[in-house]
């Protein structure tokens, strides 16, 4: 069975900054694997672990997504490619799920396969990306699994749980899985994997091999983009800065605790 | 003009606020679909204009009678409540149908013309203004702050109910509710514990929390390190909470943040940081080492 996985690079948290105006930077910014992503690869590993499958990542980007297809062979992931295009730039989540879908059907050759996700991008946000891949493929889908197994030949078993529900279901492969982050342990790169990683070539695909010319991701999307803005919050209480060196105002401070 | 919101048995306030502002925006009449679980008791305290009845809302035929009526209908906007398997099933309604789609939004306004809507992104640093291009727009709506709808008087009469065969591809093995847990969103107390915090010392505010009688919630970095599941999360992606007190425990106080505890009562803050963001939206702050402040309250 082969596990596709969808990896993004997304801004770095800590990296965002914004222009004298409140709007985003998008330049020059230090790159990080979406963390969601993370956990869709480590449960695609985790059935690697105990099954006969071939874990596969798959990336649209620029040229530098490399380092993360590189990243996710470090990791455990048996190859990797990327579809990288400079007509894809602008691509909202409706073209970009259209292209990942063509580029799964490259990577596959039968029905015997998944596609695991994260649950969403964390710049974009938009999370219907899993889903409308499933769609492109006339597949089912499932959306903020938690964890899963492989039940038979033919079926997973997913479990979505929360504080007030538990669930298990159970769906036919093919299809298309999202993670949440969850409690899991996302494992340590072994040496073994690093060193396979820094010679390894991702598979490069760019829009010709899908056939596409004359494509222009920004006026394709059905969706665009106006602005990104730097949110600011205003005072909303009046604050009372205490010194618990102070007695009184230790034991006023605890009036509201203990109360 | 004409809009279809789409909900399901427990989102009926959430239907309602989506409704007015709809109605308010864009003086259009709403047209509701109601998708109730066939495993559910369906209670009849609202009559929806359409119902389709399903086994699980992952069944992929739920699409193909949204799109009967939407060929009925001709709506311009289609309206989803928050939850992913609401965003499941209107990113494969806007696949099917070639339409743009905006998730999670805030709000959405007429501007220049166009339908644009806002959300958060970057984990909440950044507000999005986005637009669809599309005839028809696919909209879904973060968590709503909702009014009673109690008042809501609904006199009309269901139109069609659909029935929908199981999926043989998707199947519900196990269904538990569980309320072992005091949810947060239920707790008079509740600390909330941040980046700021060593995670060696997180066990030591579980204790404090508890002999306080306190819940405990975690901020969005943490969840992301996998240190507690998401469903603990605080903030507007996590759980929107309206304690009698909320203790934020080295959290900065981003705007994601703040906007799921700005409903508390009173917060206090502990933060290393006296410009921490946190400060200028809590009732009492401190500026002290946690580890210190939480050894004095013993005292």
């Amino acid at each position: 069975m082969k596990i596709i996985v969808c990896l993004k690079q997304v801004p770095e948290e800590e990296d965002i900054r914004f222009d004298s105006k409140g709007n985003l930077i998008r330049e020059n910014i230090k790159l990080a694997t979406n963390i969601y992503d993370e956990y869709a690869l480590e449960n695609a590993l985790l059935i690697k672990d105990k099954t006969q499958s071939e874990v596969i990542t798959l990336t649209m980007g620029p040229p530098q997504s490399e380092e993360l297809i590189r990243y996710s062979i470090s990791k455990g992931a048996d190859n990797g490619f990327i579809i990288t295009d400079p007509n894809l730039k602008g691509s909202d989540a409706f073209i970009t799920s259209k292209i990942l879908s063509l580029g799964i059907k490259k990577i596959v050759s039968d029905d015997d396969f998944i596609v695991f996700c994260g649950l969403k991008s964390s710049d974009g946000e938009t999370s219907v990306v899993p889903s409308e891949i499933a769609s492109n493929l006339q597949i089912p889908s499932l959306t903020s699994a938690k964890t899963v197994e492989i039940n038979n030949n033919d079926s997973i078993i997913v479990k979505k749980e929360n504080s007030s529900e538990k669930m298990e279901i159970e769906i036919k492969k093919p299809c298309v899985i999202s993670f949440d982050v969850s409690a899991i342990l996302l494992r340590i790169i072994s040496i073994k994997n690093r060193l396979k990683s820094k010679n390894f070539k991702p598979v490069i695909f760019s829009l010709r091999d899908f056939d596409i010319e004359n494509f222009d991701g920004l006026k394709e999307s059905p969706t665009e983009v106006i602005d990104l803005k730097e949110l600011k919050t205003e005072q909303t209480r009046n604050t009372k800065t205490l010194n618990i060196n102070d007695e009184n105002e230790l034991s006023e401070i605890k009036k509201v605790i203990y109360e | 003009m004409n809009s279809i919101v789409v909900f399901k048995k427990e989102q009926i306030d959430d239907f309602i606020s989506i409704k007015k502002i709809l109605e308010e925006r864009f003086k259009t009449d709403v047209i509701s679909i109601e998708i109730i679980e066939k495993n559910q008791k369906y209670e009849n305290k609202f009559n929806p204009s359409y119902i389709i009845k399903t086994d699980t809302l992952f069944n992929t035929e739920i699409t193909k009678k949204i799109r009967e009526i939407i060929l009925e209908i001709k709506p311009e906007i289609i309206a989803f409540p928050y939850g992913s398997d609401m965003k499941n099933l209107a990113a494969r309604l806007s696949s099917e149908l070639s339409l743009g789609i905006l998730t999670d939004c805030n709000d959405i306004m007429m501007e220049n013309g166009r339908i644009c809507a806002t959300k958060y992104a970057y984990g909440g640093s950044v507000v999005a203004k986005l637009y669809s291009k599309s005839e028809i727009k696919v909209i879904t709506f973060n968590k709503m702050m909702n009014e009673s709808s109690e008042n809501e008087i609904n006199t009309n009469k269901t139109l069609k109910e659909f029935e929908i065969e199981d999926d043989k591809k998707i199947r519900l093995l196990k269904y538990e509710k569980s309320d072992s847990f005091v949810a947060l969103e239920k707790a008079e107390k509740v600390i909330g514990i941040g980046r700021g915090v060593r995670r060696e010392d997180i066990k030591l505010i579980e204790e404090f929390a508890k002999k306080i009688n306190a819940s405990v919630g975690y901020s969005r970095p943490l969840i992301h390190e996998g240190i507690k599941d998401s469903d603990y999360q605080i903030g507007i992606t996590g759980k929107i909470i309206s304690p009698k007190l909320y203790i934020a425990i080295g959290i900065s106080g981003k705007e994601y943040h703040i906007k799921g505890v700005e409903k508390a009562k009173k917060i206090i803050s502990i933060n290393t940081n006296p410009n921490a963001p946190i400060k200028k939206h809590s009732d009492y702050f401190i500026c002290e080492d946690y580890k210190k402040v939480i050894s004095r309250l013993f005292e």
